[in-house]
C-alpha cells in the first residue's frame, strides 16, 4: 500500500494533533484546578486541599515534559508537511506564534518557583500567588495557538493575488471572527475535561475503597467546578453554532445534513444518509433545534449544503463526530449534575457505587469529546486549509519523505506515551494519598 | 524604520536568544553529563537535581523562542532549515526530551532499573544536545550543501571534522560549566568534586575554543568580514581572553566570576559565528550565489515590526523576572537540604 505525499501529511498531521491536544488540554485545565484546590486549602486552612495541589502539581509536571516536545513536533512539521501553506498563512500567524513564547516563558519560570516553595513562604498565600501566573501562561498559550486555527476558518488581514501575499494586518489576522467563539471553547473544554479526569482518578480509588475525608473533598471539588465549566462549555457550544451560521454555513450544514436553506430548520441525532435522495432515516429529530441552534429562534433560516458547490462540501461523515462530541458534553453536565443533586438530597447519595462509575467514565469520555470536537474542527473545514483561499492538497509537501517522517513521528509518540503513562503510574503506586498522609502527618 | 533595517535588528535579535539560550542550557547540560560521575549516592543526586531543578526548563523556553524568532522574522530562513537538518532536529527533539525525563522521572520509582534507566537517559539526552547542537551551528557557520535544485547533504556529512570539531568545542565549554555551577550552587563532596573538575576541564576547553577559532579562519569564510571589517576581531579575541581569565579566577576559586567569564566565552563564540555569517543566514558550500541573504528570509515589514515592540517589551521583563528567580533560589544546595520538589 502506497499513499501520496499529501495524504501522508495529512496522516502525520492529524496524528501529531489527535496526540498533542490530550497533553495540552491537561496542561491547559489542571492549573486551574491546582489554583482552585490551594486556594480553598488556604481559606479553609485544610491540609488535604493543599495535598491535592501539590499531588496534582506533581502529576501535571509529567504532562508539561511530553506536551514541550509534542508542541515543538508540531512546530517542526507545519513548514516541511505543508510549506505552500507556511509561504502564506506563515506570514500572518507570525506573530500569535512569536507571542506564545512568551506565554510559555511566564508558565516554565513560574511552575519552577511554585514547585519548589512548598514549604517556604510563613503566608501560604505568598505561594500560591506563583500559580497565578502558571494559569495565565497556560491559558494564553491555548489563546495565542487558537488564533491560528481560527484564522485557518476565517482567514482575514491580507490580500492574496497570484499566489503571493501582499497587505498583511496581522492583528486583524488574530482578531478574526472564529476567534472569541474558538477560544472560548478551548479554554472551558480543556478545564472540563481536566476537572473530569481528575474527578475520574478519584472516584476510581474510592470505588477501590479508599473513602477517606481526602477523597471525598477532591471528587466535591473536581465536580462542582465541573459542572461550571460543563455548562460553560455549552453555552460557548451555542455561540459556536451561531458563529458557524454566520461565518462557516457549510461547516454546520454538514454536521447537520441540512441541504436545503429554510427556517424551521431540524436537528439530527445519530441516522444514515442517502447522499442520492439527501434522504435522512433513523434519526431522532428536534424540530427547530437547528435554527436556534444558528440564530437563537426557530424562525431563524439556516443555509443548507445545496447553496454550495458539491466539490466545496466537508465529508459528510462529520454528522457523528459532532452529534457523539455534543452528547458527551451533555454527558459531562448530566453527571457533574447528578451527583451535586444527589448530594443535596442525601448525603450518602453521592458515593453511590453508580455514580461513581460513571464519573470514571467520564474521565476518558472528556478526552475523547475533545479529540472529536477537534476532528469535526479540522474535518469540518475541508476541502480548505485556508478556508477560501488554498485548498489542503495544493497546500502539501511534494517531498517524497513523508513516509519515514510518519515512522520516526510515530515512535516518537509512542515512546512518550509509554513512559509518560508508566511514570504516572509509578508515582500513585509508589506514593499513595494515604501514605503522603500518613508521611506528612495529616489525618485521614 | 526601513524594512532592511528592521531587518537588521531582528537578526541581531536572533543572534541574542541563540547566545542567552547556550549560554543558559550550557550548565544544564553540562550537569547532565556530569550527573553519573559526579554524584556517588542518592542524596548527591537530589542535590544536582536540585541545583538545576527550578531552572532548567526556564531555560529551554530560550530554544523554544530561537525556534519561535526563526519563524516569526525569517520565515525563510525556517523553512529551509528544518527542511535540511530534519534529520538531526529529530534527533534533538528525542534528546530533549529524554533530557527532560531523565531529570524528572528518575526519582518517581525505586526501583533499581528505572533509576538507572533515566540517569542514562539523562545523561545521554545531555550528550546528545550538546554535540548535535554543535555540530548544527558549526556546519550552519561553514555552509550547508544546497545549490539551486536542493539540498544534497545528509546527517553524515554534518559529521564533517570541522562539524565535529564544533560539538567537541561546545561540549567541553557546557562540560566546564556544569562543573562550574556544581561549586558555585552546592555545598559539601559533590562541590570539590565539581570544582577539581573544572580545572581539568578547562585545559580541554581552551584548546579546543582555540583550535576551533583557527579552523574558523581555515575552513570557512567567516573572517572575510573581519577583514573588511577589524573592529569585530575584538569578538574572538574576546573569546580568548575570557577563557583564559576562567583560569585565573579558578585558581582564586571566584566561582561566580568563573562562571560569568564561561558564559562570556560562549556568548562571544555565537557572536563571532554570527558576525561571519552577516548578512547571510544560510551559506551554501556548493555555491556562494545561492546563500541565503537575511534580506531575502525577513518577514513582512509591519510584522517585523509589531514583533520588534512586542520583544521591546517582554524580553526585557522575561529577562527581568528570570533573574530576580534565579536571585530567589541562590542558596546554595547542601546535601541535607537537597530534596526535590514534594
Amino acid at each position: 500500500m502506497s499513499f501520496d505525499p499529501a495524504t501522508l501529511s495529512r496522516i502525520l498531521t492529524a496524528l501529531t494533533l489527535g496526540f498533542h491536544i490530550i497533553f495540552a488540554t491537561i496542561g491547559v485545565g489542571v492549573p486551574v484546578m491546582i489554583m482552585i484546590a490551594e486556594w480553598l486549602g488556604i481559606r479553609k486552612q485544610d491540609p488535604h486541599y493543599i495535598l491535592l495541589a501539590r499531588r496534582w502539581a506533581r502529576g501535571f509536571t509529567v504532562t508539561v515534559a511530553v506536551g514541550v516536545v509534542t508542541g515543538t513536533a508540531i512546530g517542526m512539521q507545519l513548514s516541511l508537511l505543508w510549506p505552500s501553506f507556511m509561504k502564506v498563512a506563515g506570514q500572518v500567524i507570525a506573530l500569535p506564534l512569536f507571542m506564545e513564547t512568551f506565554a510559555f516563558f511566564f508558565e516554565a519560570i513560574f511552575l519552577g518557583i511554585y514547585l519548589y516553595t512548598w514549604d517556604r513562604f510563613k503566608k501560604p498565600l505568598y505561594h500560591w500567588l506563583f500559580v497565578i501566573p502558571v494559569v495565565i501562561g497556560s491559558s494564553a498559550s491555548a489563546f495565542f495557538i487558537t488564533t491560528v486555527n481560527a484564522f485557518m476558518n476565517t482567514p482575514q488581514g491580507f490580500t492574496l493575488a497570484n499566489g503571493a501575499i501582499a497587505a498583511i494586518e496581522p492583528i486583524k489576522a488574530m482578531f478574526n471572527p472564529a476567534t472569541p467563539s474558538k477560544v472560548a471553547h478551548v479554554l472551558a473544554s480543556s478545564y472540563l475535561t481536566s476537572a473530569f479526569i481528575l474527578a475520574a482518578i478519584t472516584a476510581w480509588s474510592i470505588l477501590k475503597g479508599k473513602g477517606g475525608e481526602y477523597h471525598r473533598k477532591a471528587l466535591r471539588l473536581t465536580m462542582i467546578w465541573g459542572l461550571v465549566f460543563a455548562v460553560g462549555t455549552i453555552v460557548v457550544g451555542d455561540l459556536s453554532g451561531k458563529f458557524l451560521a454566520k461565518y462557516q454555513p457549510e461547516k454546520l450544514a454538514a454536521a447537520e445534513w441540512h441541504f436545503e436553506t429554510k427556517p424551521q430548520a431540524d436537528l439530527l441525532l445519530g441516522g444514515t444518509l442517502d447522499p442520492e435522495t439527501q434522504e435522512v432515516k433513523g434519526a431522532l429529530v428536534l424540530p427547530g433545534a437547528l435554527s436556534i441552534l444558528a440564530g437563537g429562534t426557530t424562525n431563524t433560516e439556516v443555509k443548507g449544503l445545496n447553496d454550495f458547490p458539491q466539490e466545496l462540501w466537508p465529508p459528510l461523515y462529520v454528522h457523528y463526530l459532532f452529534d457523539l462530541m455534543v452528547i458527551l458534553g451533555m454527558y459531562l453536565a448530566v453527571v457533574a449534575g447528578l451527583f451535586i443533586l444527589a448530594r443535596a438530597w442525601k448525603k450518602k447519595y453521592e458515593w453511590n457505587p453508580w455514580l461513581l462509575r460513571s464519573i470514571v467514565a467520564g474521565g476518558p469520555l472528556a478526552m475523547i469529546a475533545i479529540e472529536l470536537g477537534w476532528m469535526y474542527a479540522e474535518i469540518g473545514r475541508q476541502p480548505w486549509i485556508l478556508r477560501g483561499y488554498m485548498k489542503t492538497s495544493e497546500g502539501a509537501t511534494m517531498s517524497g519523505d513523508v513516509g519515514q517522517m510518519l515512522i520516526l513521528f510515530a515512535l516518537l509518540y509512542a515512546v512518550l506515551a509509554i513512559v509518560s503513562t508508566s511514570v504516572l503510574l509509578r508515582m500513585f503506586r509508589n506514593n499513595s494519598p494515604e501514605l503522603e498522609m500518613q508521611k506528612r502527618g495529616i489525618q485521614q | 524604520m526601513s524594512h532592511d533595517t528592521l531587518a537588521i535588528i531582528w537578526f541581531g535579535l536572533w543572534g541574542l536568544i541563540w547566545a542567552v539560550y547556550f549560554m543558559l542550557d550550557a550548565y544544564v547540560l553540562g550537569t547532565g553529563m556530569l550527573f553519573p560521575f559526579v554524584a556517588k549516592s542518592e542524596r548527591e543526586q537530589r542535590q544536582l537535581q536540585d541545583s538545576i531543578g527550578p531552572f532548567w526548563s526556564g531555560n529551554e523556553v530560550w530554544l523554544i523562542t530561537a525556534g519561535g524568532a526563526t519563524f516569526a522574522a525569517f520565515p525563510l530562513t525556517y523553512a529551509l532549515m528544518f527542511s535540511y537538518l530534519y534529520t538531526p532536529l529529530m534527533f534533538i527533539l528525542f534528546a530533549l526530551f529524554f533530557r527532560a525525563a531523565g531529570l524528572e522521572f528518575m526519582h518517581k520509582d525505586d526501583s533499581k532499573n528505572w533509576k538507572s534507566f533515566w540517569k542514562w537517559g539523562f545523561f545521554g539526552g545531555s550528550l546528545v544536545l550538546a554535540l548535535l547542537l554543535g555540530v548544527a551551528f558549526a556546519n550552519l557557520f561553514k555552509g550547508l550543501p544546497f545549490d539551486a535544485t536542493g539540498y544534497h547533504g545528509s546527517l553524515l556529512s554534518l559529521l564533517n571534522s570541522y562539524g565535529l570539531l564544533g560539538g567537541l568545542t561546545f561540549l567541553s565549554l557546557f562540560l566546564l560549566s556544569g562543573s562550574v555551577w556544581m561549586a558555585v550552587k552546592t555545598s559539601g563532596s559533590v562541590q570539590e568534586r565539581g570544582a577539581r573538575l573544572a580545572n581539568r576541564v578547562w585545559m580541554a576547553a581552551a584548546l579546543l575554543v582555540t583550535i576551533f577559532l583557527v579552523a574558523t579562519n581555515n575552513k570557512t569564510h567567516l573572517f572575510d568580514n573581519f577583514v573588511a571589517h577589524p573592529v569585530l576581531w575584538i569578538l574572538p579575541a574576546l573569546s580568548i581572553v575570557s577563557i583564559l581569565l576562567v583560569k585565573l579566577f579558578l585558581h582564586k576559586q571566584k566561582w561566580i566570576t568563573v562562571f560569568a567569564f564561561i558564559s562570556a566565552t560562549i556568548v562571544t563564540l555565537m557572536a563571532t559565528g554570527f558576525a561571519g555569517m552577516f548578512p547571510n543566514m544560510l551559506l551554501s558550500s556548493l555555491d556562494p550565489a545561492q546563500h541565503v541573504t537575511l534580506y531575502q528570509a525577513a518577514g513582512s515589514r509591519l510584522n517585523l515590526q509589531l514583533m520588534l515592540i512586542v520583544a521591546v517589551i517582554f524580553v526585557p521583563i522575561v529577562i527581568f523576572y528570570q533573574s530576580w528567580m534565579y536571585r530567589f533560589f541562590r542558596e546554595k544546595i547542601s546535601p541535607e537540604n537537597a530534596q526535590g520538589y514534594k
